[in-house]
């Protein structure tokens, strides 16, 4: 009989730590950690899942006693919770609500990496198009200055930050992690759109394409797209750059 | 084959609360006087009722309320969906390290005997202190994973001192890390070399003062010396490893029985201390997502305003130290160096999620020394870089 108790008495434990090991093998199999982590990590969910079915086969040891409690109880809920969380933001990702909260204006989103004598190139007989990420833009400013380039991002009506730049002016924003979504740098680029109908909301993923340079905004040196056309696109597999 | 002969308890046995004597041996190393072996088992063998529910559970109860509420009443909500994605990342990257450290605590537990310990460590103190504010050379894991590893030494009898030096160096002061921060600034070395020489110095200072502070007190937990011997394992004495005050008998275990009892301790460990870190996980994300960081940065003009305001940053954030440099580079042209350098010290010790997490570990005495310490050094050390920083302009 004590044997059955015992073993009931460590059945939520178990049932803790298998809910766990079934979800990180869900997020590691269907790659859809990298929602939250960068794809380089996945090694550490790896070595949670080989400790947690670590703790599964210790959990089964017949000749250890244990008693179930209140406070257990309560520690092993909170150890759940973050599981509901993520069932709530299945395929989805940082929005403009976070590029708000973290872009911190216009001079924030300023490119370290130009030379204050950045010399702008304006070659005219140059049509050919470089497709690139916004972290290219970021490492590499002084490469793609004068040049036709396109990109993937979110749209950003731009708001209060760009309506003194022009009527047409919004940004296209993307996050760079480094180690999870919660140490995401918002990466953007202003555009200097086309005149004519822009069928696209806030949020909506978008192929942005104009010629870049580096607007000199405040000594800042804020990356800019001139004759900028845009269009919708697919989301990307991998939502954030890294 | 080997005979195990193991006396359990009826039940409940990692409540008991027997005193646990301390003596300080001549390396400074707390060692304790099991009361298995020289106090008999009575306080052991008494079968504890499990808790009725107390005004303790309160808070832990009231968390499950309000963060199971927000999840339910507005799901679909954009700050809702933000607050969620970012609770489960911070989690996501978090737990690994809490369960590699839970691991290693356990291994420890298992494989290193107190006596062993003893004889690797110093002589002197105030040579520990030293040596364990750099111990993340060798041991480099981040500031989730370095709290059950303490935990555990602790248990071992590792000096007050040491255990805090640890605590604070071993996330600062590791390869990683330096790399990271060197990355995040364009490999400008001296700037990573400057945050490990701060952190190293701000780790062994508060370790040496933490020993003088607490000299002939125990800075953990009771619960620690005595929870977790609801196992199977066996004890052996000097030549094992498991110095948990378990009273089960056996002659030399195999490596098989190590690695279990290793993992026995590692759960028993994260089911004790895991829940903290989501606790914090959650509010580090409910600053994440409705904490202006435009109010907080735009203070730059006063002279060590933006050091507090960093140090208040990076509590709220609760990034982890191996990422942390990114975000500080990213604020580069907005804040000054040393404010950058507050938000890289104080974060990987001192934040949200560790400050629950130490709960789990230390005396409340201990945190709120622990909690002054290092607010008061990391500021002391960035306001003197200030000035060090402005001499040369």
């Amino acid at each position: 009989m004590n044997g059955i108790t015992s073993h009931l008495s460590r059945f939520p434990q178990s049932l803790v730590v298998t809910a766990w090991l079934i979800v990180l093998d869900i997020l590691l199999l269907r790659g859809q950690y990298v929602a939250f982590l960068r794809p380089g990590f996945a090694w550490i969910l790896v070595l949670a899942v080989a400790i947690l079915l670590g703790f599964l086969w210790v959990n089964g040891d017949k000749t250890r006693i244990h008693r179930f409690n209140l406070a257990e109880a309560l520690r092993l809920v909170i150890l759940l919770l973050p599981l509901l969380y993520l069932a709530n933001v299945q395929g989805q990702s940082l929005d403009s609500y976070a590029f708000a909260n973290r872009s911190l204006g216009l001079p924030s989103l300023a490119v370290t990496n130009a030379p204050p004598n950045l010399v702008q190139r304006n070659d005219p007989d140059d049509t050919t198009l470089y497709e690139i990420t916004l972290a290219n833009l970021y490492r590499d400013p002084q490469q793609f200055t004068g040049r036709r380039i396109r990109l993937t991002g979110r749209y950003h009506p731009g708001g209060e930050s760009t309506q003194n730049l022009g009527p047409h002016v919004c940004m296209v924003f993307r996050f760079a992690v480094n180690c999870c979504a919660a140490d995401a740098t918002p990466l953007a680029v202003l555009a200097n759109l086309r005149p004519g109908d822009v069928n696209v909301e806030e949020n909506d993923w978008v192929d942005i394409e104009g010629v870049f340079r580096i607007r000199n905004q405040d000594g800042r040196s804020i990356p800019m797209l001139d004759h900028a056309t845009l269009c919708k696109a697919p989301e990307p597999q991998r939502p954030y750059l890294f | 084959m080997k005979t195990m002969e193991c006396h359990h308890q009826t039940a409940g046995e990692h409540h008991h609360a027997s005193p646990i004597g301390q003596i300080q041996t001549r390396t400074g190393l707390t060692s304790r006087t099991a009361p298995r072996e020289d106090k008999g088992n009575l306080a052991l063998s008494r079968p504890v009722a499990p808790r009725k529910l107390s005004w303790e559970h309160a808070p832990v109860a009231i968390f499950i309320l309000v963060s199971g509420g927000i999840l339910l009443i507005r799901p679909n909500s954009v700050s809702v969906r933000t607050l969620s994605l970012i609770f489960v990342s911070i989690v996501l990257e978090a737990l690994p390290f809490m369960l590699l450290g839970a691991f290693l605590g356990g291994l420890i537990e298992a494989f290193v005997s107190r006596e062993r310990l003893m004889s690797l460590l110093p002589k002197r103190g105030w040579v520990t202190v030293f040596v364990c504010g750099g111990l993340g050379c060798i041991l480099p894991i981040c500031e989730c994973a370095v709290v059950p590893v303490v935990r555990r030494l602790g248990r071992k009898g590792l000096p007050p001192g040491a255990a805090i030096a640890y605590l604070l160096g071993g996330p600062v002061v590791n390869p990683i890390v330096l790399m990271s921060t060197a990355m995040a600034y364009n490999f400008d070395w001296h700037i990573a070399l400057l945050r490990c020489g701060l952190g190293y110095s701000i780790a062994v200072g508060i370790g040496l003062l933490i020993s003088r502070i607490f000299k002939g007190q125990s800075i953990f937990l009771d619960a620690i010396h005595t929870e977790g011997h609801s196992h199977s394992h066996e004890h052996h004495h000097g030549s094992g490893g498991c110095s948990c005050g378990h009273h089960c008998h056996t002659s030399s275990p195999t490596f098989r029985q190590k690695m279990s009892q290793a993992l026995q301790h590692a759960a028993s460990d994260f089911l004790t201390v895991g829940h903290y870190l989501v606790i914090g996980a959650f509010v580090a994300a409910l600053a994440q997502t409705y904490i202006d960081r435009n109010g907080l940065l735009s203070i730059t003009a006063y002279p060590v305003v933006p050091l507090l305001a960093m140090m208040g940053l990076a509590i709220a954030l609760n990034l982890c130290s191996e990422a942390d440099a990114f975000i500080a580079a990213s604020l580069r042209g907005l804040m000054p160096l040393p404010a950058q350098m507050a938000f890289m010290l104080t974060g990987p010790i001192f934040d949200l999620k560790l400050l629950l997490m130490y709960q789990g570990v230390f005396r409340r005495r201990t945190i709120l020394y622990l909690a002054g310490l290092i607010l008061i050094s990391v500021f002391v050390t960035t306001w003197i870089l200030t000035a060090v920083w402005r001499a040369p302009a």
